[in-house]
């Protein structure tokens, strides 16, 4: 497949599976993203960084419109997330119906910072709760690609067992199984790693990097600067609700041309090479 | 003092007792069985996304817990005939009280337990693509329902002593057949004090396994 090419006529860029454009929203008075413009392509992986409070959490969630945004629009596959209208009429915009809203949903997989597995059911009911109560999957289909990812992520021995038993490094696993066991198109990752004990970091990260080598498209949000670095096409620093800076990992981590990117990153890689 | 108790007269009337206990079950079964097919859902849309869903359900709620029930029972009985020409027979006008009455706090349980779940499991479920219903059914009720459970046996506790009420307008539970008995046989002190260790006997077990449950519920959480 080639990358976009900007000289075909039709619809700008069918290639861009995610378009985000003039994004805003607010909580009240405070700004919590202000102008934000991105795009991603198929097979792209994104890595987010920026300190906490820059909104990069909320810039996730509207995405796939569990945090409905301001204004501005997110574009998914050629379709408007969340909104019937693409412009406000008269200073309200129309919710699309929920139905389009779930349908959206399913083709994009999001992985919280606490799992949110479901405590009631077992690993297994939690990954096939999805691709049976929603996709309309038969049953025994779905365990069977419940059983392919738990064994992916390395949790087959798990799979009758409630969450609670779990580490929480296997708790994550499971939860990224279960966002998979949808089949999305797009991953989004909510700080997959920061309610983690130091020592459970890695399992998840290598279970993430199995799937950037599967070619899954990703949204990371993140607080690893060197798992950003190493796996991310292209890396984004937000502060304050607005995109700083963004480029492949070495201009952003080696050479950034913006000064709140250079302070942010010699005061997060200190601390990094301290612990 | 130099009162002498004569608790033979609770022996030798016990039929009457039983008969008002019956009653007593009879009412309080049914009208908790009222409030929870009106509290549970009343719950659920108080929770409601739509506010033209929230508001009637606030309304009901607000409307029965912040009146007497006996101000309900004595309504029900007395004016709403006037209104509608509906009349109830006195019995059936009390499992109704009751069991609206009673509905009002069950919603307030069920919103309650609602709220202690989670928000990040909405969220879960709202992003494998899940609509608020289904979310509500498989993944926030069930967790809602064991958080439930406490406050539902106590409110239980709570509407078998409510039943009392109904001896207001002379609907034969325990405390009219009592009154009735004490009537006749002159013997208030021991009729009262027998009953008050009834109503303790069959409503502490409930406030125990309630507070039982609600430790058990902790430690696991």
């Amino acid at each position: 497949m080639s990358r976009i090419d900007k000289t075909q006529a039709g619809p700008a860029a069918v290639n861009d599976m995610l378009t985000l454009s003039g994004l805003k929203k607010a909580y009240g008075k405070l700004d919590v993203l202000r102008n934000i413009d991105l795009t991603v392509q198929a097979g792209e992986v994104i890595a987010i960084i920026g300190p906490s409070g820059s909104g990069k959490s909320t810039l996730l969630k509207c995405i796939n419109f569990l945090e409905p945004y301001d204004s501005g629009s997110v574009i998914f596959n050629g379709k408007l997330v969340g909104y019937a209208q693409s412009k406000p009429v008269s200073g309200k915009r129309k919710l699309a119906p929920d139905h389009v809203i779930n349908h959206l949903r399913t083709q994009m997989g999001m992985v919280f910072q606490s799992f949110n597995l479901f405590p009631h059911m077992t690993i297994l009911e939690n990954i096939i709760e999805g691709p049976t109560r929603v996709l309309g999957i038969a049953k025994a289909e779905a365990i069977a690609y419940a059983e392919q990812l738990l064994a992916q992520v390395g949790l087959s021995d798990k799979r009758d067992v409630k969450p609670t038993r779990l580490s929480g490094g296997q708790q994550q696993r499971a939860a990224i199984a279960r966002a998979l066991a949808m089949r999305p198109q797009l991953m989004l990752f909510d700080e997959p790693t920061s309610a983690l004990d130091p020592e459970l970091v890695g399992e998840v990260l290598t279970t993430i990097r199995d799937l950037v080598k599967q070619g899954m498209t990703m949204i990371i949000v993140t607080h690893e600067m060197h798992f950003a670095r190493e796996v991310a096409t292209r890396v984004i620093f937000m502060a304050d609700g607005e995109i700083i800076e963004q480029g492949s990992p070495e201009h952003v981590f080696v050479k950034p041309t913006q000064s709140r990117t250079q302070e942010f990153l010699s005061r997060v890689l200190t601390t990094h090479t301290a612990l | 003092m130099g009162y002498s108790w004569q608790f033979h007269v609770i022996s030798q009337y016990w039929p009457v007792f039983l008969r008002g206990a019956m009653v007593t079950l009879q009412i309080t079964l049914i009208a908790a069985a009222i409030g929870l097919v009106i509290g549970v859902p009343l719950g659920v849309a108080r929770e409601a996304q739509s506010k033209w869903i929230r508001l009637p359900a606030t309304i009901y709620v607000e409307l029965f817990r912040a009146t007497p029930a006996l101000i309900q029972i004595v309504w029900i009985y007395y004016c709403l005939p006037i209104f509608t020409g509906i009349q109830f027979e006195a019995k059936t006008t009390v499992i109704i009280a009751l069991g609206a009455h009673t509905g009002a706090y069950i919603a307030e349980i069920v919103r309650a337990g609602i709220n202690a779940v989670d928000k990040g499991q909405l969220m879960a479920a709202r992003a494998i693509g899940m609509s608020y219903r289904l979310a509500l059914r498989r993944i926030i009720l069930p967790q809602a329902a064991q958080k439930m459970i406490p406050p539902l046996i106590n409110e239980f506790a709570n509407l078998m002593k409510l039943s009392t009420l109904a001896s207001t307008i002379a609907v034969y539970e325990l405390l009219q057949e009592s009154n009735n008995l004490i009537a006749s046989t002159y013997r208030p002190l021991e009729i009262y004090t027998f009953l008050a260790v009834v109503f303790f006997a069959v409503t502490f077990p409930w406030i125990w396994l309630s507070r039982r449950l609600e430790m058990r519920l902790q430690k696991s959480s």
